[in-house]
Order: structure tokens, then sequence, then C-alpha cells
């Protein structure tokens, strides 16, 4: 009995599989316990799936304005155009009231139906838009294409089924996740049990399981950005194979059709793939000459990309036509750098945890806890590249890390880059870079933080022991986040 | 030291450390376990300063019986060995004390909400109390803009508006941000009341029985994943 126990638990895929139903069910529970519309942004993405599942025929009367007399007040709902169900919606579920406003609720009534379940039998709302220019999110459209198609699938039911089932959706793009963190971290060279553990702590990340159960297009960019990291760990460990180049070329793919942050990857593609050819063959140039043709040819790619490559993705890089309230781009640049620095903390909180439109927050012991973390694995990085001897043989190669490296440094400085234009023509932060804009590089940051906190260790065993403290410690955070933090700001 | 201890016996000390985790937590939970009154939100809001030895006092009528905490804010807090807040529950006349609590400089606070906490009194339906605030130092020197705040709703949410004693105080109709909270009972009764929250506004297949059941499968499997990889990990192969 005992000998038939063990050879269960040994089974190579029951700790993956038992992590992604607990994912499931974790994702599941985010959906039901955040209210309606609490999710960042969640009205203007919902309103965009359901413009998308509008009929081709518009045979509804429809009232115009320019564009530029229209200005929706962030504070009322009302002045929006969306449709009139998303406002009746927002109205009755207080979400004016409540976003932002970690002090309030909604208006419980007894018993477990709400007061938007009351409403629905009597209410006969429109579900499309009649007001243009419509509010919703422009740029790429294939999370729409595909979110909308539930949306129509549910068109019979009430909004309280569509939308939440649109948020299940989120849950299953979350789980892909998971898997491709499990697979890229086996593939960078961890054993299988250290594959379990990283890639349960990442399952268990707050935010990312916030992100991962609701409505926005951050979730399938951190998937492409996943799936993307995952083929290139794979090419660089096994050299150049066509089915790992089309996983890579699908993730950057995806990822410039959900999100403009997404144009980082196809651009990702040519240093890779220098990187496969130079494996190979120098072509008899030399390693200097080699990677100086090849830097030259990548410059004149990303050159061709910017003047030839999609409209309004691409502008942002080459359009310096606006005027500015500073006497030029350095000085803004270092007026935004300061800015940028002082706002740390927050870029730290949204990142770990500040939950719904950021009004839900984790207390700053914790915070300081994990930067301090974050400052060890760092020393760890500089010391395991520049100081230390023999590399441990329990770690990653450095070529899986500096990689990663180059993942989080590419997003960072691609964020940053639209948000200083942003800063340069208006003269104030608009858009703020929070944190969870940087959890696409979920699983290349945590890599890269055992990789620099394991390079103190000599010993697998210390290692292990780490590894498990993070887990338990990673776990009470997320217990922590849901029964401290967030069940308590939206129901007690 | 980890080399004396053989690896089997690691598992004892990270479910050890993993019990303490979710001991503290889950404390911490059933201290927030009870339910506030949801009948009205805070609007435009604003700060009155807590001057050392003057108290504020806010009366409200309870609109449930069992009233058992009164969530609070305030802000600003940064109390020396010797400061205190004390927070009391007073009749009707403020000038006799049903709860009293203090929070000195070592308290553990709660997020968004300071929650004063005190035995139910089952009776409370419809009678007034009083709640006084007021802060104690020994620290003559203390800068004004050192000294504690209470936040304040510019709308009158309860039957009178808020009070604050220090001299030269404009009198303003506005109310403490603040709510009370009801007990329905006892840990099961107050957990049913919220799943009961949670449910509303929820499509039917994630509310009610199927949240229960979603809830304790997840409990229980995020439990046994535990366990698979501690004792995976703590196996010698």
């Amino acid at each position: 009995m005992k000998k038939s126990i063990h050879h269960i638990l040994i089974q190579p895929y029951l700790g993956i599989s038992l992590l992604l139903l607990v994912f499931l069910l974790k994702g599941f529970l985010f959906v039901t316990i955040l209210p309606i519309f609490q999710g960042p942004d969640e009205p203007i993405h919902y309103a965009t799936i359901q413009y998308f599942a509008e009929p081709k025929e518009k045979n509804w009367d429809i009232q115009k304005i320019d564009k530029e007399d229209f200005f929706p007040d962030g504070d009322n709902t009302n002045t929006y155009h969306y449709s009139q169900e998303i406002k009746k919606t927002a109205e009755i579920s207080q979400f004016d009231e409540i976003k932002f406003h970690g002090t309030n609720t909604s208006l419980f009534l007894s018993g477990s139906d709400g007061a938007i379940e009351q409403t629905l039998p009597q209410a006969s709302w429109k579900k499309y838009i009649d007001s243009y220019p419509p509010s919703i999110v422009g740029g790429p459209s294939l999370y729409y294409l595909v979110t909308s198609q539930i949306e129509k699938f549910f068109s019979s039911s009430d909004i309280l089924v569509r939308f939440f089932s649109i948020r299940i959706f989120s849950v299953f793009l979350g789980i892909l996740t998971v898997l491709l963190a499990y697979l890229t971290t086996l593939k960078a060279g961890f054993t299988q049990k250290q594959a379990l553990v990283i890639s349960t702590i990442i399952a268990f990340q707050p935010m990312f399981t916030q992100t991962a159960a609701i409505i926005n297009y951050d979730i399938p960019l951190i998937f492409a950005f996943s799936l993307f990291t995952y083929a290139t760990v794979a090419l660089l460990r096994h050299g150049f194979q066509w089915k790992y180049f089309c996983f890579l070329f699908l993730g950057a793919l995806v990822g410039i059709l959900v999100k403009g942050t997404g144009l980082i990857l196809p651009v990702l593609i040519f240093p890779i793939l220098i990187y496969l050819i130079y494996q190979k063959t120098d072509f008899g140039l030399g390693k200097k000459k080699f990677f100086f043709y090849l830097s030259a040819l990548f410059v004149i790619a990303i050159a061709f990309f910017i003047i030839f490559g999609p409209k309004g993705t691409t502008e942002i890089f080459t359009d310096f036509s606006a005027t500015s309230n500073f006497s030029s781009p350095l000085e803004s640049l270092q007026k935004y750098i300061v800015i940028t620095a002082e706002r740390w903390d927050f870029f730290e909180l949204t990142y770990w945890g500040s939950f719904g439109w950021l009004d839900a927050q984790v207390s700053d012991y914790v915070l300081i806890f994990i930067w301090l973390t974050e400052i060890v694995a760092l020393a760890g990085i500089v010391y395991a590249f520049f100081f230390k001897k023999i590399p441990s043989s329990f770690l990653p190669e450095k070529k899986y890390i500096i990689f990663m490296i180059l993942m989080l440094v590419a997003l960072q400085g691609l964020i940053r880059f639209y948000d200083w234009k942003i800063f340069y023509s208006d003269g104030s932060i608009i858009i703020g870079t929070p944190g969870r804009y940087f959890l696409p590089n979920i699983i290349s940051h945590f890599l890269v933080l055992f990789f620099g906190l394991g390079s103190f260790f000599s010993k697998k065993k210390h290692f292990d022991i780490l590894l498990i403290t993070s887990l338990i410690l990673m776990i009470g955070f997320f217990f922590y986040s849901l029964f401290n933090i967030i069940i308590p700001r939206y129901y007690l | 030291m980890i080399k004396k201890i053989p690896k089997k016996y690691y598992k004892f000390f990270y479910f050890g450390f993993l019990c303490l985790i979710i001991f503290v937590i889950g404390y911490r939970f059933v201290s927030m376990l009870t339910i506030p009154d949801s009948s009205f939100n805070f609007e435009k809001k604003d700060t009155s300063r807590i001057y050392p030895f003057f108290p504020i006092t806010q009366k409200f009528s309870a609109s449930e019986n069992n009233l058992n905490q009164i969530k609070i804010i305030l802000k600003n807090i940064n109390l020396q060995v010797s400061d205190k807040i004390t927070l009391e529950l007073n009749n009707e006349s403020c000038n006799e004390t049903i709860a009293k609590m203090d929070i000195t400089n070592t308290s553990w606070r709660f997020p968004i909400f300071d929650r004063f906490s005190f035995p139910a009194i089952s009776d409370s339906r419809g009678k007034t109390y009083c709640l006084k605030i007021t802060y104690f130092t020994k620290n003559a020197d203390i800068k004004k803009s050192d000294y504690p705040e209470v936040s304040l709703d510019s709308q009158m949410l309860f039957i009178q508006p808020f009070e604050n004693t220090r001299p030269n105080f404009n009198k303003k109709a506005s109310s403490l941000v603040m709510r009370p909270a009801y007990t329905n009972g006892g840990i099961l009764a107050n957990l049913t009341t919220l799943k009961n929250r949670i449910s509303q506004d929820k499509p039917l297949f994630l509310k009610n029985n199927y949240l229960v059941t979603l809830f304790i499968s997840f409990l229980t499997l995020t439990f046994l994943l535990l366990l698979f990889i501690i004792s995976h990990h703590s196996n010698k192969k």
C-alpha cells in the first residue's frame, strides 16, 4: 500500500496537473470575489468586446458628435459612450462610488441576490453602442475578436453570465502561462521538483492571479511573452528547431496582435536568430566581424520595421512633432527619470499587490521585505556573473539568464520610452507605468530572481530549502492578499 | 545546524512555518469578520486633527442588534512609546463607557480602516451611541503637523455632526469616516453572511453552494499540492 502511494506520488505529471487544477480553482475564486467592473479598466475592455460582438449592419439610430468635443468624465460612467446595459449595470452596482475608494462597498441586500439580479428580470437594456465616437480600446484587436465570440455565444443570457464567462476565459490563459512557466523552468536546467516549486510560486503571485481573472488584454500578452520565453529557452538549449521557432514566431505574433507592448517581441527575434546562427557558423568572418555585420543588419531591420511597420504602433517611436513644455527632449528626459525614481514605490506596489482599481493595497512591510529580497538577488546576479569562479551546477547556464535579463530590460525600456514620450508632450505622467504592465515577463523575472538568490549557495540542498521557504512565503502572501486585503476591502 | 538535521525532518519545519503563517492570516481575518453597515458610502473626504487631550466625538444610531465593531479611519499616526489613542464607545450622553480600546505605537493596525472591536451588544438596534477618540501624549513639544487625524466626510451620515472639543474649532456639518459593524452570532454565521455578500450579483454557477464548494476544493487541493511538494523535496532521492 505504502509503495503504491509512493508510486503515485512520483508520477512526473501529477505535480503539474495538481498545480494547474489548483490554479483553475483559484482563478474561478478570484473571478467571483472581484465585483463586476472592479478589475482595472474592465468597463472599457468589456465595452470593446460588446462593440466587436455587434452585428455588422448597425440598424439602430446612432448619435454622433465630433471626437474633439467628446470628453468623458472619469468619475462618471454615464458620460462614456458605452452600451446602455453597461451604464445601467455600473450605476446599479455603484461602480463610480466604489472604484478608487477603498472605504466604499456595494449596498448589500439580505440574502444572496444583489441589486443587479433583482433588476435584471424587468430590464431590457440595449447591448449596443448608440453614441459615437464609441468609448472603446483602439489598437490591436485579437483579444476582442476572440472574447466577442464568447459574448455572442451567451448572447441570450444576462450580462452577469456573459461578463463572468469572459473573465473565466482569462483563467484559461493563466493556466497556459503557468504550464509554460513549468516547461521553461525545466528547459532552463532546473530539476522537475524545482520546476514545480518555481511554477507554483509564479502561479500564486497575487497580481498575476488577479490579471488572470479579469477582463483585460494583459493576460493574453502575458501568455504571448511566456510562449516567446519558452521557445527561446528551448532554442538556446537545443539549437535551431522548427518546432520551437514556430512557437517563437507565434508568441511574437500573438503579442503584436493583442497589445502595443507586444511590439518588442518581433524585434527580439533578431538577436536570438543572430545567436543561433553564430552557434552554427560565423561564415568565416571571425567573431568580431560577424557580430558587427549582424548588429548593423539588426539596426537596419528595426529601422525598416519602424518606417514600414503598422502605423499607430510604430509612430510613437518616430513622431516627435508634438509640441512640448520642455525646451528639449533631454530636459524632459532628465525630469522624467527623477519623477520615475520617486515613483518606484508605486511601481513595486502595483506589481505585487494593489488590487481592483489600485484601492486595495498590501502592507508596506511586505513590500520592504520583497524589495530587500530583490536587492539580494541583484547582488547575487552580479556575484555570479563577475566574481563567482565555479558556477553552481543546480542553476541554469548564464545564456538563459542573459536572455531573460534582455527581456526584462527590453520591456522596461519600451514601456518607459512610451511613458516618457507622453510626458514629453503633455508635461505630466499620464500612463504612469503601473507594475502590472511588467507582468508579461513574470517567468523571466522569477527565474532571474532565483538565479540571483541561488548563486550564493554552493549546495543544491540549501537552494532547495530556499525554494520551499519561498514557496511557503508566496502562498502565505497570496492568502494574506485574499483574506486580509481583498475580501475585507469589498465585503467586510 | 542544517547538516545535523536529517532531511526527512525538514517537512516538519516547513509545515510548522506554514501553520504559523496560516494562523496569523486566519486570526487577522477572523478579527475583521464582522458585517459592516453598507447602507452609505463616503464622498468628499477631509481630515481633522486630534489635539492632545481634546476628544473628538461622533454620535450614531445602530441599525442592527449585536453591534460589535466600529471601522474608523485614523491617519498620521506617529505615536511615541508613551503615547496612545483611546477609542471609547459611550452611551448616548457620552458619559458612560461601554467599551474601550487603546492604540499604541506597538498596535498592529488593519488595512484601510482601523477596527475597534468589543463584545457584541445584543440589543443595539435603534439605540444611539457616542464614539469618543482621545489622543494622549507626554511630549509637550510635539508639532501640530504630527497630531493624529480622523478622516471626515462632508455629508451628514449620522444623527449629528462629529464634534471636536479643541479650542477655536469651527463646527462643520460633517461626519467621521466610520462604519458600525455587527455580528450574526458567531464565525459560522458571519461566514454565511459573507458568502451571501460575495454571491450577490454573480451568475448562478459562481454563487451560493458552488462558491462554497470552490472555496473548500481550492483550500484542500492547495494543501495537497503543498504536501506533495514538501514530501517530494524531503525525500532522500
